[in-house]
């Protein structure tokens, strides 16, 4: 499902994370690491946000061969997501349906179910962190995602939109959709889905 | 305390106006021999203290410059990452004041300069009456400053004394306009001081000697426009690069996205066209216009591509804008206009497609 091969990345010459063969199928998994161990710093890589040393293949597809199909079925939802506080969620909803694809059905399935139909056409900057978390995560499983990356997913969020995210991730799982999330909360997920873990320690990547 | 605040108002201030300032150097020192510049700058001065006319032009030049350090300085107190400025309520006024007058001499030091010469002349020249009254405009204007920074930090509960100037939300906004809206937006001050300034020196080129205007003429000038709005260009890619970095992960092309440039430069740059036409078409044509508006969208894209390349930061950007003036002016007498175009625009469309993708911003910078 997703394959590294010769991956580093490197910060002012500083090595932060070296993976040279690793893969993962199709799975949740739950990547774990001390504070500044490279959680976000691989995340963002697998995006395609920052770059990096060797290659991503993500269902035969290489982030630096197929850079437009690749981003197509790479979803990622930051930590701390931060938007240009002149434009409102419609206008990033309706930048993401266009570039990744989303049918309307999709969006107002999300929409209806974060719950941010009341503020989605108000500008960012008047929006609660919390607001502008929702908004983060209605944006990053709109489209085809097979690989959704949720960066510390459940930081602000209300108890409610917890147990949304949660039933979320288990639908998008059971029709194949592979996550990679950091979280230092726990999530609960039902009985018969149990995410694998990720360690990431000394530049390295560990299963555990 | 007083380093951390210089650090944070008055040394980012002249790294972010680099190009303006350049610019500004330029046009006051540049454009005449250094014999004549003397010469020049003593009869402005003698003008300033003479005639009240021209005090009240030279006081609304100060007041237009006070108007950009404010906007400055109030924009950086708003800023998240300096929250912290409000602990400066524990301190009393006068220390509050202290402070914040250091800073506005500090960022208002390049004209002050200037204005206490020109006060200088006017005294030695026994005009003592407009000498003053332009001494005391440039107190008033620091004093001024100081007050609202002061009240700014100790208003948290209160509600703003400047109206907020808000533009009216648009329903639809196109990922091609994002980087319009956000210079209308988040750098309303910066963007119309640049285009009035801008517009100002083509009504100056027209008013001094428009039939005699030659394309040549119109492309120098052009290019201390340019450098004016190479600050543009600076603020466009951080835009990208920290306001919306999650761009990188949608499936959009790297051509579009140097397309997202191009167009705003395109547009930004409509003013100029349109000035010209109404002002010079029977003397240039509009074949030579259009080729003057289409080297200033490729100079721009030029300045937006050289970013992307690794290592550029703002001090080497501006060293970079600046090293363009010449190597320009040099190659537009060498091979002409339309040649030169190409190859910027080219240039542009190389480096960006080559860089974009190893592109990772400093967050030190940004």
């Amino acid at each position: 499902m997703i394959k590294f091969e010769n991956f580093s990345k490197y910060f002012n010459k500083r090595l932060i994370l070296a993976i040279p063969e690793f893969e993962l199928s199709t799975d949740i998994y739950w990547l774990k690491g001390e504070n500044g161990a490279g959680k976000t710093t691989l995340m963002k890589s697998i995006a395609g946000v920052i770059p990096f040393n060797g290659s991503i293949i993500v269902d035969g597809i290489d982030i630096k061969k197929q850079r437009i199909p690749y981003r197509l079925i790479v979803n990622y939802a930051e930590a701390e997501p931060q938007y240009p506080l002149f434009l409102t969620g419609t206008d990033l909803i309706k930048l993401y349906a266009e570039t990744k694809k989303s049918s309307i059905e999709q969006i107002n399935n999300l929409v209806e179910m974060f719950g941010i139909s009341g503020f989605v056409d108000t500008k960012i900057g008047t929006y609660s962190s919390g607001m502008v978390k929702k908004l983060s995560l209605v944006l990053g499983f709109m489209g085809n995602a097979k690989f959704i990356l949720l960066d510390e997913p459940l930081i602000t969020l209300d108890k409610h939109s917890v147990g949304v995210l949660q039933n979320l991730i288990e639908t998008y799982f059971l029709s194949g959709v592979t996550f990679l999330i950091s979280s230092h909360q726990d999530i609960i997920f039902n009985d018969n889905i149990v995410p694998k873990q990720l360690l990431l320690k000394e530049n390295l990547i560990i299963r555990s | 305390m007083n380093n951390a605040l210089s650090k944070i108002f008055v040394v980012k201030f002249y790294q972010l106006n680099a190009g303006f300032f350049l610019f500004i150097f330029l046009l006051f020192f540049g454009l005449v021999n250094i014999k004549d510049v003397i010469n020049l700058h003593y009869a402005i001065m003698m003008q300033v203290t003479n005639k009240s006319f021209f005090t009240l032009i030279a006081s609304s030049v100060c007041l237009l410059y006070t108007i950009k350090c404010l906007f400055s300085v109030l924009k950086t107190i708003n800023l998240p990452e300096n929250s912290f400025l409000y602990n400066l309520q524990g301190l009393n006024k006068f220390n509050i004041y202290k402070k914040f007058f250091f800073c506005q001499v500090s960022i208002y030091l390049p004209v002050l300069i200037y204005s206490l010469i020109v006060v200088y002349v006017g005294f030695v020249h026994n005009q003592i009456l407009l000498s003053v009254f332009f001494f005391f405009i440039q107190v008033l204007l620091i004093i001024s400053c100081v007050l609202i920074y002061s009240y700014k930090i100790n208003s948290t509960w209160k509600q703003s004394i400047l109206p907020e100037i808000t533009l009216p939300a648009i329903k639809r906004k196109s990922l091609l306009m994002y980087l319009y809206y956000y210079s209308v937006n988040n750098r309303k001050a910066t963007f119309f001081t640049i285009k009035v300034f801008s517009l100002l020196l083509l009504q100056l080129m027209v008013f001094v000697n428009s039939e005699q205007v030659s394309s040549e003429n119109v492309c120098i000038l052009l290019l201390f426009i340019m450098s004016a709005h190479s600050l543009l260009p600076y603020y466009y890619v951080r835009f990208f690069e920290t306001e919306l970095p999650f761009l990188r992960n949608l499936p959009i092309s790297v051509f579009y996205r140097y397309i997202l440039y191009v167009f705003t430069y395109s547009l930004i740059l409509l003013p100029e066209l349109v000035f010209l036409f109404w002002n010079e078409l029977n003397v240039l044509g509009s074949s030579t216009l259009f080729s003057i508006y289409f080297f200033g969208i490729a100079q721009l894209a030029l300045f937006t591509g050289l970013q992307y390349l690794k290592g550029v930061t703002i001090e080497r950007y501006s060293t970079i804008v600046l090293g363009l003036f010449f190597v320009s002016m040099l190659l537009l007498a060498a091979i002409g206009l339309w040649y030169l175009l190409f190859v910027e625009l080219l240039l542009s469309i190389f480096i960006f497609l080559a860089a974009y993708n190893k592109y990772e911003i400093n967050t030190e910078q940004s």
